[in-house]
């Protein structure tokens, strides 16, 4: 499988190198360790699990190439070229496309969830796992600081309802508050819950801190 | 706050919205005008005035720097003259204005220019707390994104990454590739001295707990990395 796995790497390594929006390569390997991690108790394809992991954010190269908006589904055309000289079944490699397709939906947008295969509910939950605890963290204020997002605005309430990818949030508190603190609704596995509940009380602690430092009270 | 500091606020924020620098906005002389009463509290003899006009002019240089492109400005500098004619304006004694410029001319890391009174080392110090604890970590992301860095890197010897990275070879020189650089690596060449370059104990206090989350923080982000669930 890591054989598998290099071999991908170096066909999209070039193209993630500038990503600049936190999904590099370091994001993909990051999902890919933990989806393994998942399957190891939750079961289902391994080597399905990986790859999709591996491959599963391609439409964001799509979108910075072009410039437009990219569903992840408009990435499958070049997930088949990249799945074409790989030793998989037909039913593997439609599993696969089958996990990128639907591996961005959250139970807080207003469409809500639809899959139920335990390859893309483990995709779905390694991917929202890299966005939260330590490394959510560290990732959501490194696209502010690239993107010139202020860290707080205090004066502005939190007020969006449901989450809408496409629409940016005004400081990086903000996004916690539309989104990272809701990851932790948004898991589908027992074990995924599990950790998530970690790496939301993580961030709790961090608002908690960030707060009355930002008070200048410690 | 009252109103002569609010006017003095309102001055530093216009000046500051000169130039975008997330790190050294209006908030962040917040951050440090705050924690300066919280540390002068702490302290005996203080004039509050010269504490309160320093904390939020201290970085009232800042956009004159960043946007001059040769390199040649220093915003502690040019911010000491800039203080001058707004606290004249506001009726502060000439005492009290030479006061506030030497505690402005002194905040900087790495200047010839010590911190003498308690009043400017309370100002140095509060600024440089917001290198650590949640802030200075959301502070030091920022810095990541920004110059397309590592948000996680660990590098097996500091030295021969000093050798590599950091100007003539210093642990503490300047950064030559600022995209080979991490949080990590920033905490073993630079953050976890802080404490050695605090005056007052309430700082050091507050340093020491602020040092011990961000490290804790460093340590889970490693975990996290490594795929430990």
């Amino acid at each position: 499988m890591e054989k598998i796995i290099k071999i991908l790497e170096n066909k999209i390594k070039k193209s993630f190198s500038k990503e600049g929006s936190g999904h590099d390569i370091y994001h993909l390997r990051r999902v890919l360790n933990s989806a393994l991690q998942l399957q190891k108790k939750e079961g289902g394809d391994k080597l399905v699990i990986a790859i999709a992991a591996f491959l599963h954010d391609l439409h964001r190269i799509i979108e910075r190439d072009t410039g437009k908006f990219c569903a992840p589904k408009e990435s499958l055309p070049k997930v088949r070229e990249l799945l074409k000289d790989l030793k998989l079944s037909v039913a593997q490699k439609d599993k696969i496309l089958h996990c990128i397709a639907y591996h961005e939906e959250y139970g807080f947008s207003k469409k809500g969830k639809t899959v139920s295969d335990i390859e893309t509910l483990i995709i779905q939950d390694a991917d929202n796992l890299d966005a939260m605890g330590a490394i959510g963290i560290g990732r959501t204020f490194s696209f502010s600081g690239a993107h010139s997002i202020s860290m707080w605005i205090p004066e502005k309430p939190f007020k969006r309802r449901y989450f809408d990818e496409n629409k940016k949030d005004i400081s990086t508190i903000h996004h916690f508050h539309s989104k990272l603190l809701k990851l932790k609704e948004n898991m589908n596995t027992k074990t995924g819950k599990a950790v998530a509940k970690q790496r939301h009380e993580f961030m709790e602690r961090f608002l908690k801190e960030f707060f009355s430092e930002w008070r200048g009270e410690k | 706050m009252t109103e002569k500091f609010q006017k003095i606020k309102e001055i530093v924020e216009k000046e500051l919205n000169q130039a975008k620098d997330s790190s050294h906005d209006i908030n962040h002389v917040m951050r440090v005008y705050n924690l300066a009463l919280t540390i002068a509290r702490q302290e005996q003899k203080v004039d509050l005035d010269v504490v309160e006009a320093a904390a939020l002019l201290h970085d009232i240089g800042g956009a004159k720097e960043s946007n001059d492109p040769s390199g040649q400005t220093d915003h502690a500098v040019i911010g000491a003259q800039m203080a001058e004619p707004i606290l004249e304006k506001l009726g502060f004694s000439s005492e009290q204005i030479k006061h506030v410029q030497a505690c402005i001319l002194s905040h900087r890391y790495r200047t010839d220019y010590k911190p003498e009174t308690t009043e400017a080392k309370i100002v140095h110090d509060a600024d440089k707390l917001e290198t650590v604890g949640a802030v200075g970590l959301a502070r030091a992301f920022s810095w990541i994104g920004k110059h397309d860095a590592h948000i996680y890197k660990k590098v097996d010897s500091i030295k021969d990454y000093a050798k590599e990275n950091l100007f003539a070879g210093k642990i503490n020189g300047r950064i030559m590739d600022k995209s080979k650089h991490s949080v990590h690596i920033n905490y073993e060449t630079k953050d976890k001295f802080l404490l050695e370059n605090l005056y007052t104990e309430t700082a050091k206090r507050i340093g020491q707990e602020r040092l011990t989350y961000f490290k804790g923080f460093l340590d889970r982000l490693e975990k996290e990395v490594s795929g430990e669930l």
